[in-house]
């Protein structure tokens, strides 16, 4: 997205802030999940390491699911800079819309990963005690 | 007309508050279950890692998510109210203040990032005897 875009302006209206503070959301979740890629191979790192390699094909699989999410929200940010096209309520509703979808998307994913690390944790604590 | 127009308007002022309400309630779940994952960084750090400057960083940062809850908290009531009761337009100052909640936000998470990033590379020289 143009900076010029990211820049809120006292001539902005009530949809073009909505716009910019959803872009700006938007480029957390990609930041989020790009440490999330790093994140996942500390993981795996530590699982080879403590725990015989227990969790590595989770830990893959959501790593695949990473990528995917991170290509799908890459590509949506893209298709946003078209929103400086919109000449009705209509297509602002529209991309307001898209990106409340895309928020349960992103919610939906972060359960799920940590549900996994939850489990993983716990299994971490569980063996570190054992061996105690 | 010009109830319909005021309608629209008291519509949409109504929209974006609601709009900044599903973003803050993501932020305090997350603030929330970060809090989670600190106790099984405290719990690993006790049991394997004892490493005393990271057990005060953990310390710190908790007593920092905390209170960075307890804003966020705040700011949910204020925008409830608003959003229930107020008249002020939404307009760059409304803006602008959810911005810097953001900002106070993402700025917890880049801590816990480090933080967390500290506690891996410690764990990874950890071996299962």
């Amino acid at each position: 997205m143009k900076n010029i875009y990211n820049q809120v302006y006292s001539h902005d209206t009530e949809v073009d802030l909505t716009h910019k503070i959803n872009t700006s959301e938007l480029n957390n979740w990609i930041t989020h999940l790009q440490y999330t890629k790093k994140e996942l191979n500390h993981l795996v790192a530590i699982s080879n390491g403590i725990l015989e390699g227990k969790f590595v094909d989770s830990f893959e699989e959501k790593h695949n699911e990473n990528y995917d999410f991170l290509n799908l929200l890459t590509s949506y940010k893209n298709s946003r800079d078209s929103i400086t096209e919109c000449e009705d309520t209509e297509c602002d509703m529209a991309f307001i819309s898209d990106h409340e979808n895309f928020r349960q998307g992103y919610t939906y994913y972060l359960e799920n990963y940590r549900k996994i690390k939850d489990s993983f944790f716990e299994e971490l604590r569980a063996a570190i005690t054992s061996k105690k | 007309m010009n109830s319909t127009s005021s309608f629209t308007i008291e519509a949409q002022r109504k929209l974006f508050i609601k709009k900044d309400l599903i973003a803050l309630s993501h932020w305090i779940d997350e603030l929330e279950a970060l809090d989670n994952e600190l106790n099984s960084l405290k719990h690993l750090e006790q049991k394997v890692l004892k490493n005393a400057i990271l057990s005060q960083n953990i310390t710190t940062f908790r007593r920092k998510n905390t209170l960075a809850m307890g804003l966020l908290c705040q700011y949910e009531q204020v925008l409830r109210t608003e959003f229930e009761y107020g008249k002020a337009i939404y307009d760059v100052k409304s803006a602008k203040l959810h911005e810097k909640k953001q900002n106070e936000y993402l700025c917890i998470k880049k801590s816990f990032m480090l933080l967390k990033d500290l506690v891996y590379k410690l764990l990874e020289t950890c071996k299962r005897n």
